[in-house]
């Protein structure tokens, strides 16, 4: 069993609505005021842990109220992060907001920054954290652990743990991500045409198959510090996207494909960084496809120009 | 096209004005084109906070712009900002200019102003599309609204649409698509047929030969003669063609040597009733995940098809039943109200057709292989409107569940040779259904499981050796390494993920995990929901009501659903609900207007506005303890505990639905008989009923208040459960996967039946469709 500290960063935006009643407003506030002036006394040396934005009172629209609270649990080994944020929501704290749904791995609704590090909460187990380069030092020599949960990096937060990843989806869409098929039938080696599946041998699969895999969880794109800067890029996530059509031998539009991302915002700005690929729960090699997509745009290039250049003369 | 694309960017430039309180932005555009903006601003973030963490920005700012003018013009956010240096303004934008385009841009900001560059993401007006429905209201009007965005939905989607192109002349203009809306409580590639492992079955007959009069008979043995015969024989007949169509589609399928679909052996799928044939196509062992995110990729092609991602559906509005139709006695769909999660704002939508694709309600137990989200959600609007669920006592326990997680582990890992073994490694299925052996059907397995755990012979899971000894061992190492790691990568992985274990090299602790809601909404072949009435002979549809998959029951699964007909009968009877409402559509477009619907649409609207404004406003301003808090212990028992001595004043929905699946597990799980159902009954109706109803807020506001969706899934999930209960109980007779101790036997003669349970618990019955096969014992 190990005692650890949940560190949780929170957000809470203000609401334009006048739906919120001023006195619940108010106790809320001095519950927050309260979590981070315990955290204080508990950590003298770290830095203020509440962030709220101050207001005046008089100001109309303050941003949103951002502060982090530490939630106390005792846990088995084998627990993982998301256990640990379900068991705080059933005894500790309902209100804490992060998107979890089938909780092993295959949804990818769970992706935060755990110890600064982008990962899907149900996979992440609790004593893979204590070694994180950046978790926090408790604040005497106790046993206890402390963990810092904060929303993905890269996109903008709509509550606590919860970001909105449309900037994902919607680069995701705009690469038309669906098979534009061939239509091309193959013979049968007994001489028929085959009028059914479109056939595809094993290692034509091979050669898409690991990008089919992606969850779109943003995870990569959370930990590509060329993404996160907001350089104009497609991102890792829609380069996987755009890969998995690229690759499919079924594919009939590779050329309007590589002419959506053959663009100086598209994904030339990769720089080989390798995070994504170190960091997805897929394990997907994003990294060496977005490279591998680079050679075939290129070579694609050549082609055109060899070809051009011969009609021409 | 492309002059287009660039002109209006190299000539603008986008500033951000801040003063205290309030940031604008301005841009000057060429003047020779008129131009539209949307804009939505998705965040600002200021200096200082942007230069000081390594999780980079954090944008504060929402709001929502949409300015139309010519030439220059200059819009403000009402959001304040406090100061401003080097700042990043995260935008998204729709641009039109004369074709629509859809951009989006993250671009930095030096200062206060920049200069667009023009490296804008390109797009044809063929593929353009305004696709972002989040954040934003929806119409007050759909041809069509699809509740659940999983394989049944998506499928119906695309069946709608598809059909509606198939019948119309070449050249009609895209105005005249019908509007079709997909409403989901999660992101769609959230969606639980995500996690379906096994495969999809279809007579191809890829590998050996096979047709589908041998896979119809199975699925008919398999439902224990509780099927329908003639949805199970579309089902099997459509399977080939569906198959193949979602291999068209994109789903990356596994492959024979010759490039054809792979197939593979699963439990309950025979040739001619006599040895397992290789039916099941699959795609190594995420067949789900493809065909979910292929059929969502599929949608994205079709502008009509619009997505309104993360809005929970409060009301399902029907007249006719418990609210009195203006024109007769003739029940009536008239829309919904639904609720955005990110704003928690309601709306009405009206639509002559509603189709309900929820999933199932696997979270009425505790130890299950569904998603968090799989509360019953469907089922409960149905009920709440007056409607009956069909079957609902049918639960399938999937034998293989990871021990104490519930982690599905695909029974794909006995099709590959897996084989179950008790304390005494004994392959004990041998015993139970010799031939067969490990692949007999699901329920045949886990009550075969239980009876050797009651015998004795179980073990403990190895991770919590104190745990009582209610598992057996599934047995993965006598299949090849590579073939283990190329066949099963998802097991493989959830072995050594969640229970630490080499699957190559150790036995796996597995238990049954409650997996998939045989019953659900009464449907007939074409989707259509119907209730039958006491002294009624024929069944009474809902006009424009249709529902499809794990929500709905059109009865091809009988009393035990086979391996891999799950996703069948998601995408068979999804496409089929769609294209039957392209047909209705076709036949009166507009459908015959209701001048009622407005009305009793805003009346629900109204009441459910009350109840959610009385929640939020009785929200407590602070959590229920403070964090400091310890909690130890890993077991359950700690938190009813916690429960129990802190009361109303703590309870919470996520407790209580955590509760309510311990109960129904013990009560209602595998076995169960009178005793135990009748106390299930009174706990549900004498507890957690009036415990989810005094439930309430620990938090006000309305951006994303998970709690306020928890609770109303806790009382959807609780009716739910209680319907199962009252409907096992009016079963005296041991069928598919439910088996009753007190009446352990098969009762043709009183039972050969559909139950129809109602909210209020009255039980109806509706005879089986027997067109071919009459009944026969069930013996593997």
């Amino acid at each position: 069993m190990y005692d650890i500290i949940l560190r949780v960063h929170r957000f809470s935006p203000e609401e334009s609505q006048t739906h919120t009643s001023a006195p619940n407003a108010i106790a809320h506030d001095k519950s927050a005021t309260d979590a981070s002036a315990l955290n204080a006394t508990a950590q003298p040396s770290s830095a203020p842990t509440s962030r709220s934005t101050t207001t005046d009172g008089k100001s109309p629209v303050p941003r949103g109220r951002k502060w982090t609270h530490d939630y106390r649990l005792t846990v088995s080994e084998h627990t993982n992060m998301l256990d640990c944020l379900l068991r705080i929501k059933r005894t500790q704290d309902p209100s804490l907001a992060f998107r979890y749904s089938c909780g092993h791995g295959m949804c990818g609704s769970d992706a935060v920054a755990i110890n600064g590090i982008p990962r899907l909460l149900c996979l992440t187990k609790i004593t893979t954290t204590f070694d994180d380069k950046a978790a926090p030092q408790p604040p005497d020599s106790t046993s206890t652990h402390i963990i810092e949960v904060a929303p993905l990096p890269a996109f903008p937060v709509v509550r606590d743990l919860i970001v909105d990843l449309e900037p994902m989806f919607s680069q995701i869409r705009r690469l038309t991500p669906y098979l534009k098929e061939s239509g091309a039938l193959r013979t049968l080696p007994n001489g028929k045409v085959n009028v059914f599946e479109y056939l595809q041998h094993p290692e034509e699969l091979e050669a898409f198959d690991q990008l089919t895999n992606c969850i779109a969880c943003g995870v990569c794109e959370g930990a590509c510090p060329i993404y996160v800067q907001g350089t104009p890029f497609i991102g890792p996530a829609a380069a996987v996207a755009a890969g998995r059509f690229i690759f499919d031998s079924r594919e009939g539009a590779t050329q309007e494909r590589f002419d959506a991302i053959d663009d100086s915002a598209g994904i030339w700005p990769c720089k080989g960084i390798r995070l994504c690929t170190q960091r997805c729960p897929r394990g997907i090699d994003i990294s060496g496809s977005i490279w591998k997509i680079m050679k075939a745009i290129k070579a694609n290039k050549e082609k055109q120009e060899f070809i051009h250049t011969k009609t021409a003369a | 096209m492309r002059e287009h694309d660039a002109l209006p960017f190299e000539k603008s430039a986008l500033l951000l004005r801040a003063t205290k309180g309030k940031a604008g932005c301005e841009t000057t555009v060429g003047k020779d084109h008129s131009v539209t903006w949307n804009l939505t601003l998705i965040g600002v973030a200021v200096k200082g906070e942007t230069d000081e963490s390594r999780t980079s920005r954090r944008a504060d700012t929402t709001s929502y712009l949409s300015v139309s003018c010519h030439g220059t013009f200059w819009y403000a956010t009402n959001r304040s900002v406090d100061s401003l240096g080097k700042a990043f303004l995260v935008c998204r934008h729709t641009l039109i200019v004369k074709e629509q385009l859809d951009l989006l841009r993250r671009f930095p900001l030096s200062d206060t102003s920049l200069a667009i560059r023009n490296n804008l993401p390109r797009r044809s007006a063929e593929n353009a599309r305004i696709v972002s429905m989040t954040h934003s209201h929806l119409n007050s009007h759909y041809d069509a609204v699809i509740i659940g965005a999983g394989a049944a939905g998506l499928s119906c989607a695309l069946g709608l649409v598809r059909e509606w192109e198939k019948s119309q002349e070449p050249n009609h203009s895209p105005e005249e698509m019908p509007s079709v809306l997909v409403l989901s409580k999660v992101q769609p590639l959230r969606s639980h047929t995500g996690s379906a492992e096994g495969g999809i079955a279809a007579s191809l007959g890829n590998i050996e030969p096979d047709n589908w009069q041998w896979h119809y008979r199975d699925t008919i043995k398999g439902g224990d003669w509780l099927v329908d015969q003639d949805a199970a024989k579309i089902l099997t007949q459509e399977a080939p063609h569906t198959v193949i169509q979602l291999e068209h589609d994109g789903v990356a399928f596994s492959r024979t040597e010759d490039g054809h679909i792979a197939q593979r052996k699963f439990g309950g799928h025979t040739a001619n009733g006599e040895k397992p044939v290789r039916r099941v196509a699959y795609a190594a062992d995420r067949i789900g995940h493809q065909i979910l995110h292929t059929l969502w990729q599929q949608c994205q092609r079709y502008d009509t098809i619009h997505f309104a991602d993360e809005w929970y559906v409060t009301d399902l509005v029907v007249e006719g039943l418990n609210v009195p139709s203006a024109d007769g006695d003739s029940p009536r769909v008239c829309g919904i109200v639904a609720m955005e999660e990110a704003s928690g704002t309601l709306q009405s939508i009206e639509a002559p057709s509603v189709v309900l694709a929820t999933g199932g309600a696997g979270r009425v137990y505790h130890t299950t292989s569904n998603s968090w989200d799989l509360t019953g959600d469907g089922m409960a609007l149905a009920l709440a409107a007056g409607l009956q669920l069909e079957d609902i006592e049918f639960m399938q326990f999937h034998p293989t569940g990871l021990a104490h997680t519930g982690i599905l582990l695909s029974e794909a890992a006995r099709g590959e040779g897996g084989v179950l073994r008790n304390s005494d490694l004994e392959p004990f299925m041998q015993r139970y259904a010799p031939g067969v052996g490990d692949l007999a059907a699901r329920d045949v397995v886990a009550r075969a499981i239980q009876q050797e755990v009651a015998e004795g012979r179980g073990v403990a899971d190895p991770l919590t050796p104190d745990s009582p000894r209610d598992c057996v061992w599934l047995d993965l190492r006598s299949i090849e390494k590579e073939r283990l790691e190329e066949a099963l990568p998802e097991v493989c992985s959830t072995v050594r993920e969640f229970a630490g274990l080499d699957p190559a090299k150790d036995l796996i602790p597995i238990k049954p995990t409650a997996h998939y809601t045989m019953g659900g909404i009464p449907v007939s072949l074409d989707g259509s929901v119907y209730c039958i009435m006491e002294n009624k002979p024929k069944p009474a549809p809902v006009q424009g009501l249709k529902a499809a998959g794990e929500c709905s029951c059109v009865s091809v699964h009988g009393a035990n659903r086979l391996g891999a007909n799950s996703l069948l009968d998601a995408v068979v009877f999804g496409t089929r609900s769609g294209r039957s409402i392209a047909e209705t559509l076709r036949l009166h477009h507009p459908l015959p207007g209701q001048n009622t619907s407005a009305k009793t649409l805003a009346t629900a609207l109204a009441a459910r506005t009350a109840s959610i404004d009385a929640l939020l406003s009785q929200a407590r301003g602070s959590a229920i303890s403070t964090p400091t808090d310890t909690i130890s212990g890993d077991t359950t028992s700690a938190d009813i505990a916690h429960a129990s001595d802190s009361a109303t004043a703590s309870d919470n929905p996520y407790k209580l639905m955590n509760d309510v699946g311990i109960m129904m597990e013990s009560h209602i799980g595998v076995s169960c008989d009178a005793t135990s159902i009748s106390s299930a009954i009174d706990q549900l109706e004498n507890t957690f009923i009036p415990r989810a109803q005094r439930l309430t807020l620990h938090d006000a506001s309305r951006t994303f208040n998970q709690e306020l969706c928890a609770i109303m899934e806790a009382r959807n999930l609780v009716h739910v459960a209680l319907a199962m209960a009252v409907a096992t109980l009016n079963r005296q007779e041991s069928r598919g996967s439910l088996y009753r101790r007190d009446y352990p036997d098969r009762d043709d003669e009183h039972f050969l039946s559909h139950s129809f349970t109602a909210t209020d618990g009255t039980v109806l019955h509706k005879p089986v469709v027997i067109d071919d096969y009459p009944p026969q014992k069930r013996i593997y």
